[in-house]
């Protein structure tokens, strides 16, 4: 992947990251040191796939206890369930930034992996996008293949795209 | 009191409508894909459907389109709500007869103003 595709990817997958878990009220700072990850703590972890003409891959959502459980909605909420929302919604916040840039993705539904130190093991080097909280930490590991010849830096017309948040009757 | 269906593989989601639902005085039945979205509305007396896109089974799309087939049912608005925000699939889901679309993570007010307008209070 060249560095402007693996720039644009990088500001997507990040800003989503952040601007999801500040809708819930949980201010995330990026943490640059990605080795760090491997220290942290993880309680659970959503997968989803996701596929197009442009790019597939797979997205990884882990953190520890105390993001998920105070991002929940609803107090009696299964934190294994809300990780799996939780991923859903993520990747739909990447995949709504990446139409502008011509990519259109499908979505796989999402299941959870649950262990202390989940590393997964990507087709490439790939390091965590690791984020800190107020107590605790969150991970997000986007290992995507785009299809040769794809260039993210040429911008598409997205009339009609919603974003999130937004509502529209017909 | 007005009968609204959410439809969505995520319980947490469901929960949570429920509730804005039940707070602005909307009764509430649950399903988890379209396959037991359409069997809820068998059972009658369902105004309206809110309906997730992505599901096991069957999609919210496909639901949507199969909602629209029976003539029981066609005149029931349905309005998506979602983490997809592609124009390629509101378009077909306007065509196929949705009432609207509504991006997760949903605001609450936006929501129960949709329905309102929709079904009335």
């Amino acid at each position: 992947m060249n560095s402007e595709n693996a720039k644009i990817i990088e500001q997507s997958v990040s800003d989503s990251c952040l601007s999801l878990f500040e809708h819930y009220q949980l201010p995330l700072v990026r943490v640059d040191d990605a080795s760090q990850a491997e220290s942290v703590q993880l309680l659970f972890c959503g997968v989803l796939g996701f596929s197009g003409e442009q790019m597939r891959g797979t997205l990884l959502l882990a953190t520890s206890r105390e993001p998920l459980g105070r991002t929940s909605p609803t107090s009696d909420a299964s934190l294994r369930e809300w990780i799996a929302e939780l991923a859903n919604q993520l990747l739909g916040r990447i995949k709504n930034r990446l139409i502008p840039h011509g990519v259109t993705l499908h979505l796989s539904t999402p299941l959870v992996l649950r262990g202390l130190h989940i590393a997964p093991l990507p087709r490439a080097e790939l390091a965590p996008y690791l984020f800190a909280c107020d107590g605790g930490n969150v991970c997000v590991w986007f290992d995507a293949e785009l299809t040769p010849g794809v260039d993210l830096t040429k911008m598409v017309e997205t009339e009609g795209l919603i974003g999130e948040g937004m509502s529209t009757l017909f | 009191m007005k009968k609204i269906l959410v439809v969505d593989d995520s319980s947490t989601v469901r929960q949570q409508v429920g509730m804005a639902l039940q707070q602005a005085g909307y009764a509430v039945v649950e399903a988890g894909d379209g396959v037991e979205g359409l069997a809820m509305l068998e059972k009658g007396g369902i105004s309206m459907v809110i309906c997730d896109v992505n599901m096991p089974r069957m999609s919210g799309l496909d639901m949507l389109e199969n909602l629209k087939r029976d003539a029981r049912h066609a005149n029931i608005p349905v309005v998506m709500l979602t983490t997809e925000g592609h124009p390629g699939l509101v378009e077909r889901a306007k065509k196929a007869g949705a009432k609207g679309w509504i991006v997760k993570p949903f605001k609450a007010e936006l929501m129960i103003a949709a329905v309102g307008k929709l079904v009335g209070a």
